[in-house]
């Protein structure tokens, strides 16, 4: 159980240190993580996951923490996952806000940088995410055509206005089809 | 601002964001702006830091506005308001999910979703390639990046350090 819970911690601190970019764009890092590297989740239990994640207030990373953390090791487990998804890059924050204290303009400087190089390779994560999520999908036509029938209802206001919406009614017709 | 009200204003941001990330940065500078203790400079300032981090963009922002209007006693609060709404719907979800998960009618459910998150992040991929000013360089880094995880099947830790090493090099613009 303790080592159960150690590596909990460890892999959801990894993954909150990885998570460049926030949101969807954590999705390959996440999948690496917990289907390629460990088999914690099937396929099927990851799309789930992100599933339930989008259909639910805050981050995704976050959602996926206390989720897998319960799955694994219960309550004890997701307490762990989410405290370890949230600290660990926080820590990171800290100590270079500390750093920025003492040696303002070129540190102010560098992260601009980087966070405009960010930008391109953050896309490019979103990208990736795109694919982990549509390649189970397009194996079944009937799940491209409701693809496609949420493409074109998701340009009306109210599906984007309220995406978790479009969510619950694909859901919907998913478990009235499949 | 006092320590209560700050972790009540991030329980709201953290009841009320959906889906996570740069999407709902938006919804927080709105946010912090109507607090009126904040100027559009230090919210554009800390955004910059949010998202130049690793970790939930929002936990990052609660953080920084949290620490800035009430110190670290603020911080704690602001961070604790942002991550406690998730992570009770969740857990309260949890039990019942791990219970039914596998039932085919809760499996098509989850199915029949996953396409509309596919449809929604496939939207996410076409405006930032639409917006992004960078030109061919930042299309070479994006195609680098999403190549090196989903062909390569490297870490996407490298992938990323990769594409951002790579866009560094080629320098020019990019916003």
């Amino acid at each position: 159980m303790t080592s159960t819970l150690l590596s909990l911690a460890s892999v959801f601190a990894r993954i909150g240190l990885g998570a460049f970019g926030g949101g969807l764009a954590t999705i390959p890092f996440i999948h690496y993580e917990l289907v390629v590297s460990r088999g914690w989740l099937s396929e099927r239990a990851f799309s789930e996951v992100v599933s339930l994640a989008q259909m639910t207030p805050g981050p995704l990373a976050i959602n996926a923490a206390t989720f897998v953390g319960y799955r694994i090791a219960g309550t004890p487990g997701a307490c762990l996952a989410t405290l370890s998804v949230v600290l660990a890059p926080l820590a990171l924050l800290v100590s270079f806000l500390f750093l920025l204290s003492r040696a303002p303009g070129d540190l102010r400087r560098g992260v601009e940088r980087v966070r405009r190089a960010l930008r391109p390779a953050v896309s490019g994560m979103l990208l990736a995410a795109f694919w982990v999520v549509a390649r189970p999908l397009v194996r079944d036509w009937r799940l491209l055509v409701l693809s496609a029938l949420l493409l074109l209802l998701s340009r009306t206001r109210l599906f984007s206005r309220y995406p978790q919406l479009l969510l619950l009614c694909a859901g919907g017709v998913g478990a009235l089809l499949f | 601002m006092s320590a209560l009200s700050v972790f009540f204003l991030f329980l709201r941001i953290g009841a009320f964001t959906f889906g996570g990330g740069i999407v709902m940065l938006g919804f927080i500078e709105k946010e912090l702006r109507a607090t009126g203790h904040l100027s559009d400079e230090e919210i554009s300032d800390m955004m910059v830091l949010a998202t130049a981090f690793p970790g939930p963009v929002a936990v990052n922002m609660s953080f920084l506005a949290g620490k800035r209007v009430a110190g670290v006693a603020g911080a704690a609060w602001a961070v604790t308001g942002t991550v406690l709404p998730p992570f009770l719907v969740i857990l309260l979800l949890a039990g019942l999910l791990v219970r039914y998960m596998g039932e085919p009618r809760v499996s098509s459910f989850f199915l029949g979703a996953s396409c509309a998150v596919a449809v929604i992040i496939g939207q996410v991929v076409f405006n930032m390639a639409r917006s992004s000013g960078g030109g061919w360089r930042d299309a070479c880094v994006i195609a680098l990046t999403a190549a090196l995880i989903l062909a390569a099947g490297v870490h996407p830790f490298i992938a990323l350090a990769s594409g951002v090493l790579f866009r560094l090099i080629l320098g020019g613009g990019g916003r």
